[in-house]
């Protein structure tokens, strides 16, 4: 038994109750387009501001959208633009109650899984015609932008790329007498065992498990490399051959010791691999600027390796988590918002925000930036073979799910099949 | 009494009652625009499905059936009920007893006792980045000193077993100082003859403390249960910042599942429901004191 309660009858109930009310109900009449999207080519009106929420910038960052980018764009167009900020860890809450209060951002970052989920909401604006006639649309890689698509629909615009394939400390691996780097999951696991009980190592893999959904991403890269395939017939698909292999292999890890479900990066200070405590990581950008601004020395020891195969016979495969701007539907200044998009995606401007983000450049003519070099220049070389997480837009609750579920298995409390059983039903439970 | 002086002094009683709810009237309008609305509107919400950013929709007891057929959400009790129960039960002990060694002169009491008391100055995100790094496993001072003398590592945090005894220990570190100045205060208001006397028959210590000291401090050990217990069934911060209700839900409290389904899952009503059924259970445990307070006080009077 369901009933619509109209948006007007939910405030009335609420009448005075200011504090959540006004939040609840802001938005109102369910979101209505404020403006079409326009053909792209339209030039935005000379001056007015905009507002732009950038999420998880550095102090370098934020610094530099302040000091070089938002001058250089009210230099060139007369629009200002008022920056604003935030960590990852509230930021889906903040994006999504902006929303809902008709306060979000008229420009706004969104994450690598985000596209599908506030789309789907109708949250942001739909900007395909735009991205169609937008001349720099070719320069940037076809999978990356299509990462800031759903349902056939344009919605945001690669800025930052986060390719992560194996980064291997050669230092520590060589003195195991490990030469080649890993190409399969096989010998991945044999490096591993060589690397331990080296000296100051507590394990040689480090998953990359943080307290967000860092767990679900590393399973979430095996299972790709697996060849799973997130839904088959809308339904979730991780209790299948792929997801067993991929669940089994990452447990492997766990019971051999060779990873240790107490290696939790807190987010600040080195990485266990800058610190020497782990030698083999599936990371990328993150990882070499975590090394340049704990540990310069360590960016020597730091080899990149090609995207993992789970057996000789099949692709290699890297992941990619894709950062992106994308305009509020509401956005009272869409046009304006545009603009912004578009010069802040310039090859001028993208390669500084792109380095500031330790990412990687999502478009073409940038991968022979000066900073696009050594470990980062090898990391970009994957690129062609990463993928991304399939857009859904239960995205946002299916990461923190599938990482609650995987803890017992790592754990090796809760078994491979009960864990991909109880993942399937919890993921379709959605 | 001349029936005209009773008169005048029920007159006068009257009035005073008017004034006091005159007096009362601006803050008890801003109570029930701040609270009570606002609960309504979530009692309202609780029954229906909604994510901030589409129309309501009406689901009757659906987000209270799922609840309580939701593991996870059993978990969350579970880990509050410990949480709130086990730092109540030890520390209102360690708190009591603190209170009775500062209750006699000592030497830098002073300076101890605003020690003791200095965490509570602190916002409780900062305190829990302290401890995030206080027990970090690799770079954590604790574990230095513990693999310096031989020990193992101690992974607080990431052991399932661990991690909510160590929010735990952390939260009683920074709210000890607090009910420990309430006790205080309660033994000190109790009069010096009592214990006198008992002594004078012949009480040791511990017979003193058990059947002088504690029923005389019954009051303030009631409010410090009772105000515990409730801070305690809404711990949030301690598991947003240090664990992210991890590991493996070790730490996932009610009031943090509620955040992460308004927030994370985008479901108001489940939320809605969550912060229902707390506001029921935190009236079922502060009512009866207060009501037993009341009934203590009309008897008196009478």
């Amino acid at each position: 038994m369901s009933h619509l309660i109209s948006r007007r009858g939910a405030l009335g109930l609420g009448l005075g109750v200011a504090a959540i009310g006004l939040t609840a109900c802001g938005r109102g009449g369910g979101g209505t387009d404020p403006a079409p999207a326009g053909d792209g080519t339209a030039g935005a009106a000379a001056g007015g501001k905009i507002s732009f929420l950038a999420l998880g910038p550095s102090q370098g960052l934020t610094d530099h959208l302040n000091n070089e980018v938002i001058p250089a764009f009210k230099e060139a167009t007369g629009i200002d633009v008022e920056l604003q900020t935030s960590d990852w860890g509230s930021a889906f809450q903040k994006v999504t109650t902006g929303a809902a209060s008709n306060s979000l951002a008229d420009v706004l970052v969104i994450g690598g899984i985000w596209t599908a989920p506030l789309a789907d909401k109708g949250v942001l604006l739909d900007i395909t015609d735009k991205v169609n006639a937008w001349e720099d649309k070719g320069e940037f890689y076809e999978k990356m932008l299509a990462d800031g698509a759903y349902d056939g629909k344009n919605y945001a615009v690669p800025i930052a790329a986060d390719v992560r394939s194996g980064v291997y400390r050669k230092d520590i691996l060589e003195a195991a007498g490990v030469s080649d780097l890993p190409t399969t999951w096989d010998e991945f696991l044999e490096a591993a065992r060589a690397v331990k009980g080296q000296d100051g190592i507590v394990a040689p893999i480090d998953w990359g498990i943080d307290k967000s959904i860092g767990l679900q991403q590393a399973f979430a890269q095996l299972f790709l490399q697996a060849g799973g395939e997130y839904w088959v017939d809308g339904k979730a698909n991780f209790n299948s051959d792929a997801g067993k292999k991929a669940l089994g292999f990452l447990v492997q890890t766990y019971e051999e010791g060779l990873a240790d479900p107490n290696m939790v990066y807190a987010g600040s200070g080195p990485r266990p691999m800058v610190a020497g405590q782990a030698a083999m990581m599936y990371s990328g950008g993150q990882l070499v600027g975590n090394a340049a601004q704990t540990d310069e020395a360590v960016l020597d020891k730091l080899a990149v390796g090609p995207g993992l195969k789970a057996d000789a016979s099949s692709a290699p495969t890297s992941a990619a988590w894709i950062n992106k701007v994308a305009i509020a539907k509401n956005s009272k200044q869409p046009d304006q918002a545009w603009e912004f998009v578009k010069f802040l995606a310039s090859k001028d401007q993208l390669s500084d925000v792109s380095r500031l983000y330790d990412a990687l450049p999502p478009r073409a003519d940038l991968a022979d930036a000066d900073w696009v070099e050594g470990l980062n220049k090898q990391i970009l070389e994957t690129a062609d073979d990463a993928v991304s997480q399939p857009p859904n837009p239960k995205m946002m609750q299916i990461g923190p799910e599938i990482t609650s579920l995987l803890e017992p298995a790592i754990r090796g409390t809760v078994g491979v099949d009960e864990t991909l059983e109880a993942i399937d039903a919890k993921v379709n439970s959605l | 009494m001349p029936r005209s002086t009773v008169s005048d002094a029920a007159d006068l009683e009257k009035q005073q009652r008017r004034a006091g709810r005159w007096l009362l009237a601006p803050a008890m309008v801003l109570l029930g625009a701040t609270v009570v609305l606002p609960l309504l509107f979530a009692a309202v919400l609780s029954l229906t499905k909604y994510d901030l950013l589409s129309p309501p929709r009406f689901v009757g007891l659906a987000n209270y059936q799922a609840l309580f057929t939701d593991a996870r959400f059993g978990q969350a009790v579970g880990n509050t009920l410990f949480f709130a129960v086990g730092q109540v039960a030890i520390g209102i002990v360690v708190a009591l007893l603190v209170a009775m060694l500062f209750d006699r002169p000592l030497f830098g009491g002073t300076a101890m006792r605003t020690l003791i008391y200095l965490p509570q100055a602190m916002s409780y995100v900062t305190v829990a980045l302290l401890w995030s790094f206080l027990y970090d496993p690799y770079v954590g001072p604790i574990n230095h000193l513990v693999k310096a003398m031989g020990g193992p590592q101690i992974n607080f945090l990431t052991d399932t077993s661990l991690a909510m005894p160590s929010i735990m220990a952390m939260s009683l570190w920074r709210n000890l100082g607090y009910y420990m100045i309430i006790l205080l205060a309660g033994l000190k208001a109790i009069p010096p003859e009592l214990p006198e006397a008992a002594q004078v028959d012949g009480a040791n210590w511990f017979q003193r403390t058990w059947h002088v000291t504690i029923p005389q401090l019954a009051s303030p050990l009631l409010f410090v249960a009772v105000t515990w217990l409730m801070g305690g069934l809404q711990m949030f911060t301690q598991a947003y910042v240090m664990t992210r209700g991890g590991p493996a839900n070790a730490t996932r409290s009610i009031v943090y599942d509620m955040y992460e389904s308004a927030f994370t899952g985008l479901d108001i009503g489940r939320a809605s429901a969550i912060a229902v059924l707390m506001f029921a259970v935190v009236m079922l445990i502060a009512l009866p004191p207060r009501l037993i307070a009341g009934m203590r006080g009309r008897k008196a009077r009478a």
